[in-house]
């Protein structure tokens, strides 16, 4: 959180998931963070990823496939 | 009276109207003939009647074929459709390598109808509804193939873009995965564990096999449903083989494809590994991958006992060598054989022995020599006597 300054007071900002905004808890452990890389016009990795957070609730109603699918064909229409 | 009116009128009626009968005979003959004719060109128009329905049961075979032809025929259709659904790519990639990654891509997807890929089950899972091209008739679901390679894609990217290869965990408890899962490791850097997940592999840390992967991939969500069940309590993400009927809870990352498969499941591994090596760039691009598939499928103890077998023959080969030592043996004998005729002229030495025998001359030339061997006697007797003496003296002493 932000005081009136608006500077950040909390020592630890909590990651949130990218498919459901909701808060990923440090005892999440069914959380994963997946990179996804890039590729150039070779087809070759060029060390740049794309980082997409999904937290346990999602995944333990197994709509993580869809969810990344859906998240990567945003990024793809951008980045590829 | 009135019966015998009747029959006088009738006599009379058949006298009078002979003529008349005569003629009508006649036109009853006519009449007839007609018919005959009739009944034959009926008779002649059943059998017509039985070959157009012979042919009409033939003519729906052939249809039959097309309609089980035209899905796969569309299948390209659904690819090309996605590619164009790519422009950005297009624009970004010159035509000629447009036209290079389409080529790769249908011959990808050849490879993977030709390995029965496509062939789900004949129950749905909702999640894995959106892969499922269509049903059969039998009710078995037709996976569609370009969503597959598209999965196929983001899986190679996500395995590409971890650092260290070791980190990753390719896992396979059915054996039709297990000679994949090895080749994968061998090519990839990865690690493999083909056969039965120890449970605490990824949590008990007392365990010697005790590791904490950064991305776990596995052939079949429900057959390694133990790895599963631990990378939710680690934070590890999952790249899965779903089948149509597979669940996809804590799947990150479904492959949809057949994984009961020996073909199938080999096919998908090559595909997954060559499409890592060409972004990792150790396949350069428009270069084709030497390895071949059959590398990756699995293979019987059986088929492994046969080739043991065409092993053996080599022994056999060895067999007949042994043969050949012992014609060396053989040898040895005859070198033997040449030894012996030294050994005749011993005999022949010996056979001059009893010569002088049958010779009475020698005997007494044998006996004219004693008296004077008598001289010689008592000088060997009382050498071997005093050598006795000695002797028999300590003794007694």
């Amino acid at each position: 959180m932000q005081n009136e300054e608006g500077k950040t007071v909390d020592l630890y900002v909590p990651r949130k998931c990218s498919a459901t905004n909701r808060i990923i808890t440090a005892k999440d452990h069914a959380s994963v963070q997946i990179n996804i890389g890039h590729l150039d016009a070779n087809g070759l990795y060029d060390g740049h990823f794309t980082t997409f957070a999904l937290s346990g609730f999602v995944r333990a109603q197994g709509d993580a496939d869809s969810s990344l699918d859906r998240l990567w064909q945003k990024k793809a229409d951008i980045k590829q | 009276m009135c019966i015998s009116k009747w029959v006088n009128h009738g006599v009379y009626g058949e006298l009078k109207d002979r003529p008349m009968f005569l003629q009508r005979p006649n036109a009853h003959l006519h009449v007839r003939l007609p018919r005959v004719l009739d009944a034959s060109q009926i008779k002649s128009s059943l059998p017509n009647y039985n070959l157009p329905q012979r042919r009409r049961s033939q003519t729906p075979s052939p249809t039959a074929q097309p309609r089980s032809g035209d899905p796969s025929l569309s299948f390209p259709s659904f690819c090309r459709p996605r590619s164009l659904a790519f422009p950005s790519t297009m624009a970004a990639a010159a035509g000629g390598g447009a036209v290079r990654a389409l080529s790769q891509k249908e011959q990808d997807i050849q490879m993977m109808l030709a390995a029965d890929v496509h062939l789900g089950t004949k129950n749905c899972d909702f999640q894995t509804e959106r892969y499922v091209f269509k049903r059969r008739t039998d009710g078995i679901y037709i996976i569609n193939l370009g969503k597959t390679w598209d999965k196929l894609q983001l899986a190679a990217r996500v395995i590409v873009a971890i650092e260290n290869p070791q980190d990753i965990i390719v896992q396979s408890a059915r054996p039709y995965g297990q000679r994949a899962v090895l080749k994968f490791a061998q090519y990839t850097g990865a690690h493999a564990i083909a056969g039965r997940h120890t449970p605490g592999t990824f949590t008990n840390q007392l365990q010697t096999s005790f590791s904490e992967p950064r991305l776990l991939i596995l052939t079949d969500p429900r057959t390694d449903h133990q790895p599963i069940k631990e990378s939710a309590l680690g934070n590890i993400p999952t790249i899965a083989f779903c089948d149509t009927d597979s669940p996809m809870r804590y799947v990150d990352i479904g492959i949809p494809a057949n994984n009961k498969g020996r073909n199938s499941i080999g096919c998908l591994f090559w595909l997954l590994s060559r499409m890592v090596l060409q972004m990792r760039g150790t396949i350069l691009p428009g270069h084709k991958w030497e390895v071949m598939v059959d590398l990756f499928f699995y293979r019987d103890p059986e088929e492994a006992k046969e080739q043991e077998e065409e092993v053996a023959a080599a022994p056999e080969f060895a067999a007949i060598t042994d043969y050949q030592g012992a014609d060396q043996w053989g040898g040895d004998q005859w070198t033997s054989d040449v030894a012996a005729p030294p050994v005749a002229p011993t005999g022949a030495d010996w056979g001059a022995a009893p010569a002088p025998v049958p010779t009475g001359e020698g005997w007494d030339q044998a006996g004219a020599p004693v008296p004077a061997d008598g001289t010689v006697p008592p000088v060997v007797a009382p050498t071997g006597w005093d050598q006795a003496a000695p002797p028999t003296a300590q003794g007694w002493e």
